[in-house]
This record gives structure tokens, sequence and C-alpha cells, in this order.
């Protein structure tokens, strides 16, 4: 333990530590600190500054060494990342190599990390749909992992919250199966959506395309100018960092305002070890720090930690804060800690082509595309598998030119880039079964260049997902054959867990200390003043994309651990 | 010890990775070439004929006057297994022997309108065997890349927007060449 004098103590105390500073630990900073608390966020990696640290934003294709692809040597190296689609030459600097922190597949699990300021919130797909009553209903209606302790209703005004600051794109769809929002102008639909629409109307009952809701500023409001953050411009580069904070991240939101509140502190370059729990207090009093690059050991306090390392890493640092109390990790009086892990299932795509509607062609760019709701088993049990999928649908015309021959025919040619016929693509979201033996536990040898145990990953697919797969497939085909799409191509990826980059669970919420983690606030059970609000809180995974869900219910989390401490509770 | 030897020999001593001074985008790189392959002045220029057939100067530039050859040997040091760069400059350095056989004089020598026969003809003789076709399909595909990614065609033929126009999903298929 750091030897420390009492000015020492005094100098690392705050009102409340965030442990990482993504797409959830950027919110609980932002809430916390409008609060008035005195907020201290570590984070592993190293700073990135919006604009100022995005080194590629405004390079054009020609200014990249490789044009973009990443060596071949390097690649070798890194078979994990290698498998990240978004890992490219301009994307590099964002991304963690495979044997900068490795872990144990004890089965093949795809771990993708971002270890910086603003994690993956820098990378992400940034779609962002609510979830419905009938998700959070999923696990008491089908009797799987435990009953969620909050409902639609205990969300909704947080989605509301985290949509209107964050700025999300959408339309007002009247779905059951997926609630409309605080939405800005929806991204536009082509001639082969629309198409597909009214075939889906007519023809599939229950099956709607609606434009995805995105975290793109189709239109700035005060509320993001407020944040330095403009409109879109559609260039679909979001993935370098974007100069004109269109799209949302902690960089350019959260983070930035939690600073100008002036009760930020944000330490990068900090790995945390453990969160150090008080056996007299009967509570947690702060956390261990190791520097990354000097690897001193620091410690920090506070009266409420908020521990956001992202799903994986929070695991590993709960369970490796251990204690007279907590022999077996922080919470963990119940053995569950690191268990039900679950992820999100993507393996089905089916692409297509259609000849009709040849007069017209999609032009210019748009930065989100369009999405069919979960509508197997929705509002009841139909099928032979449990729960259901969602799909992204994107169709689209290629300007693309023949690259045969050679010569003058040849330069021709590439020089007269010709409209290829319409395409439509599709591929499942498929929720998967959080399972007891799909979890993350320590190494009892090993350790990683910071002395942190290494973590040992078990995580599979099951034979619900199997059986999920092949109707995906069936559907998929069904309703592109109906929309008269042609040449119809359904492929199974069969991709390992992890790509989904959606890893979910292990310190999950719930109702019973006996079967949970975390009780409806997001505190541990067992000592209240430790909440986790990343991935992995979440009792069972729906089918949407989970990032917006996290950012509500850090939100909700943060003003109920505020309050709880006024009261003197925590 | 002429050039072609001394280089091969420094690559000898490097174990593989041959320092060509070599100027992309005015930066300085080294290149890997396989020990096994012999690359000098002569297959040097080889190339540069290979890829200015393959995209001729015209009315605008073709591949060698954009350096081309280098984006190539750059892409085949840094983005090919060693498999593939042993089958490139083994089949670079084949060609000659190929091109003398089948047309009675070098690839060099041969008329700037027939040279494009030679080159042709690679995928459809099997004596040309697996490494000068392995070398042409490489070439050929970084050869386009190159060309189309080069700042030159970025922005004075197919010009490049960062910021695309505001998106029209019923766009007049007409106007961008398409079948109606």
């Amino acid at each position: 333990m750091a030897n420390l004098s009492i000015n020492g103590v005094k100098q690392n105390t705050y009102d409340a530590i965030v442990v990482g500073s993504g797409i959830s630990g950027g919110w609980a900073a932002k809430e916390l600190t409008e609060k008035g608390l005195k907020t201290l966020v570590l984070e592993r990696g190293r700073d990135v500054k919006h604009i100022v640290d995005y080194p590629t934003a405004n390079k054009m294709p020609y200014e990249f060494k490789h044009r973009n692809e990443i060596p071949h040597e390097i690649r070798q190296a890194n078979p994990v990342l290698s498998r990240a689609g978004a890992w490219k030459e301009d994307t590099d600097h964002f991304f963690v190599k495979d044997d900068e922190h490795p872990y144990i597949q004890e089965k093949r699990f795809d771990w993708i990390r971002g270890y910086q300021v603003g994690g993956r919130s820098l990378l992400w797909a940034r779609q962002t749909q609510r979830w419905s009553q009938q998700d959070f209903e999923g696990p008491a209606r089908d009797g799987f992992a435990v009953d969620w302790p909050i409902r639609y209703e205990d969300i909704a005004l947080w989605y509301s919250h985290v949509e209107s600051f964050a700025g999300i794109s959408g339309n007002q769809d009247g779905l059951a199966e997926l609630p409309d929002g605080e939405f800005l102008p929806p991204n536009p639909f082509n001639a082969v959506d629309d198409h597909f629409k009214r075939v889906l109307d007519e023809q599939f009952e229950g099956r709607h395309l609606i434009a995805a809701r995105f975290a793109n500023l189709t239109k700035s409001t005060p509320t993001q100018l407020a944040q330095g953050r403009y409109q879109c411009m559609s260039r679909r580069l979001c993935k370098r960092g974007c100069p004109f904070g269109a799209y949302f991240s902690s960089n350019s939101s959260t983070l930035p305002w939690a600073e100008k509140t002036g009760n930020l502190t944000l330490r990068p370059h900090s790995v945390v070890h453990s969160v150090i729990y008080d056996d007299k207090q009967g509570k947690a009093t702060g956390v261990r720090v190791i520097d990354s690059l000097t690897k001193e050991v620091t410690e920090y306090y506070a009266k409420t930690i908020f521990v956001n390392a992202s799903a994986i890493n929070t695991n590993l640092i709960l369970l490796n804060s251990t204690s007279n109390r907590f022999p077996n990790g922080l919470g963990n009086d119940n053995g569950l800690l690191g268990k039900f892990v679950a992820f999100h299932h993507y393996n089905i795509k089916v692409r297509a082509q259609f000849d009709g509607l040849n007069e017209f062609a999609p032009f210019g760019g748009r930065p989100g595309s369009t999405y069919i709701p979960r509508f197997r088993n929705m509002f009841k049990q139909e099928t032979d598998f449990l729960r259901g999928y969602a799909t992204a649908f994107s169709a689209g015309r290629n300007l693309s030119s023949n690259q045969s021959g050679m010569g003058d025919d040849l330069k021709e040619n590439l020089l007269n880039p010709k409209l290829g016929s319409w395409y439509a693509g599709a591929q499942m979201m498929g929720e998967t079964i959080p399972k007891e033996s799909n979890a993350v536990t320590l190494d009892s040898q090993k350790t990683d260049a910071w002395g942190m145990p290494l973590l040992r990953i078990n995580v599979d697919f099951g034979e619900n997902d199997r059986k999920m797969e092949i109707d995906a497939s069936e559907q998929l085909s069904e309703m592109f054959a109906a929309a008269g799409f042609s040449n119809i191509k359904t492929t199974n990826k069969q991709d390992a867990p992890g790509i989904d980059i959606h890893e979910m669970g292990g310190v999950r919420m719930g109702r019973e200390a006996n079967t949970s983690l975390l009780n409806g606030w997001n505190q541990l059970h067992a000592c209240k003043n430790v909440l986790v609000t990343d991935g992995a809180c979440m009792t069972s995974t729906s089918t949407q994309n989970p990032s917006l869900t996290y950012m509500a219910i850090t939100a909700r989390a943060a003003h109920h651990a505020v309050e709880e401490m006024r009261q003197r509770n925590i | 010890m002429n050039r072609r030897q001394a280089i091969k020999k420094t690559a000898l001593l490097s174990g593989g990775m041959l320092l060509l001074k070599h100027s992309l985008l005015g930066q300085t790189s080294s290149l890997s070439i396989p020990t096994s392959a012999t690359f000098g002045p002569r297959e040097e220029s080889l190339l540069q004929l290979v890829v200015d057939t393959l995209i001729p100067a015209t009315d605008t530039p073709g591949a060698k006057e954009l350096k081309v050859d280098q984006f190539v040997l750059l892409m085949v040091s840094d983005c090919h297994s060693k498999q593939d760069q042993i089958a490139f400059y083994s089949g670079l350095h084949s060609m000659d022997a190929f091109v003398e056989k089948g047309f009675g004089q070098s690839f060099a020598s041969c008329d700037i309108d027939t040279r494009i026969e030679p080159l042709k003809s690679v995928n459809k003789k099997s004596d040309a065997g697996p490494e000068l076709q392995a070398f042409i399909r490489i070439t050929k595909r970084r050869t386009i890349q190159g060309y189309l990614r080069s700042k030159y065609v970025m922005t004075n033929v197919l010009l490049h927007e960062m910021i695309p126009q505001p998106y029209d999903g019923y766009y007049p298929a007409s106007k961008l060449g398409g079948k109606v």
C-alpha cells in the first residue's frame, strides 16, 4: 500500500472516481461534475484531445503510405485485431495491438480494445436504438438469466436525457418494439430502401424498415452548438475522429463538457489495479492505480466509485479487488462475478442484386442506413429458439470501373467508372442468452506488464444461436426474394464471439443479492458506493447496439448516487 | 562488384531487408526484398516499363510518370507475404527470358505499340510459369491501385471529394452514366 501523509491523502481525495473514459465513463463524468462533485476520471491509455489528436482526420486517401492497408507483418503479428474491419492505416492509433495486452482464450474470443481517453467511443458504429419494454421483460418472460430490476418506464426519461445531449437522428416510427425518442431529422431513404419498406409493409406483418437511429448530427441544435459540435458532413470518416464533432464521442462531447465545470480531473496512463475496500468502514474508499508509464502505484480516494472500464476490464478490476470481506472479488458474495457474459450474434449476412428502379441512383453521402427492428418472438414465443434478431439493411449502387485488359483500354476503363445495378445487403443482429459457463476468470499465475493477472476468457455460442442463424438466413432470404431481389447469397461468417464488440455482463443487475451483483441503481448489492454502468452491468443483451442504453443507465445511476450521497446513504 | 551484386550482398548481410533509397511522397522508406531476389537497375527499369505498358501516358500521365512502379515495390515489400515477394521478384527477373523466347527480342526493345502483347500472353502461355504470372497479377493489381489512388488522378481526373453532396436517394441514374 502506498505510504501517504495526511496531506497526500487529502490531495488524492475526490468526491467521485470514474474508472474509464469511454462512452459510459464519459457520461458518469459529465453528470457527476455537473452536480458539483469533484471527479477524478482514470484512463489506462493516453490522452486524446478532441480534434487536436485526430492526426488522420483530414487526410486524403493518397496521403496514406499504404493507401489505408495495414502492412502484412503487422497483420500477422495481430491475428485478433486483424479481424476488426475498422482497423486500417487511418485508425491504427486508436486500437490496442494483440501483444500490448495479452489474455488467455480458453475458447477463441476476439477482444477488440481501444485504450485511450474516449476509449472505443471514437470508433463505435453510432447506431442508437432504444430498448423496448419487451427487451427488459425478456429474461422474466422466457426464463433465462434473472429478471431485470428495471423496466422501460424506469429509463425512458434517461434515454431522452442522453439523446437530447448527444444528438440522435431518427424518425418517430410509432413501433411498440422500438420506442421513439428525442430525434434530429432522420437519414433519408433511397429508392430501394423505399421499395423494400413497401414490400415489408404489404407482405410481412410486424416487419418494418426504418431509418436507423444514429449518433450523427443531421442538424446541429443549440444543445450541440454549445458543445462546439456541428452538423455532419457525411464524410463517413467518423472513426478517424470528427473535426466537426458531428458524431458523439466522450472526446467531442461529455469530457469537454465535464471539464468546463471545473470539477474534472482527468488522469491518463492510469491502470486501475483494484478498488480499495475498508473492512472497518464497510465500504470502498478508493482505487489503487498503476501508472502505465512509470509503474508507480498511487491510491486515490473518493466517496463514490464508478467502474466503467469496459465490460471485460470492469470484471477484471472487480475480480482483482480482494479484501478480507471479499476474498473472491468485490461484491462477489454469490460467486457470480465474471459469469453470464454475453454478446451479440452477427453471423448471418445476405447480399443480393436488384435490377429494378434503374432510373435512380443514390448520390452524395449519408452517415447512416436503415434497420429492421426485431420481429421474431417479439410479443410472444413463436419459434423453436428464444429471442430474436434485428437486421441492418443497406442498398445502393456503386460506380466502379472494369479492371480487365491492359494498356489504353484499361486506362480508358479506369477513368470511366460505370454505375452498377442496385445491391441490397442485410446482416442479423441477434440477442444471445447469457449462460453461467460463459465466464471470465483471473489466471492464478500469469500477469501482464503491469502485474495485473491475465484474464481467461471462456465464452461461446450455444444451440439457441445456431437455431437463430438458420431462421435469420431463411427469413432474410425470403424477404429479399419477395422484394424481387436476385442472386441472393447468404453467408455465415462463422465469427467467434467478441468481434461484435458488444461484450456484456459478468456484473449483472438484478433484484436479489443472491442471484445478481448490482441492484436496480447499479450499486453493488454488497458495497453500495461502488457502481458499474458499462456493458458489465447488462443482465441480458437484447438486439440493439448497446451504447445508448449504457449512456442512459449511467446518467440515471449517477443522479441516484448523487442523491444518495446528499442523504448520506453512501 | 557491380551495383546489382552490391545490392544483393547488402541484402544478404541484413537478413533480407534491403535498404533502398525510395522516394514516395517525399518519404524515404526501406524495402523488404527477399535474399533470393535479384534487383538492380535492369529490373528497376523493366518494372517501370511494365507499369507504363499497363497504364500508358495519353493526354494524361501514365503510371511511370506518376512513379507507380515505386508504389508497387513499396506495397510488395510491406503488404504482401514472403511467398508473394519471392514470386514477384523471381517473376520480374524471368520476364526478359520469357519475352526473348516468345517474341525474339527483349521487352525493352519491343515497339511501344506491341509491348502489350508479351504482357497479355503471360496468362495464356503455360511456359510463363507461376512466378511470372504472379508477378503480372500483383503488379497489375498494385498498379491500378497506385494509379487510381495517386494524388494526380484524385485531384485532376477523378476528383475525390472529402465532403460529398447532400444525399439524394432518387438521383437520375443517367447523370451518372448508368443504364436506364
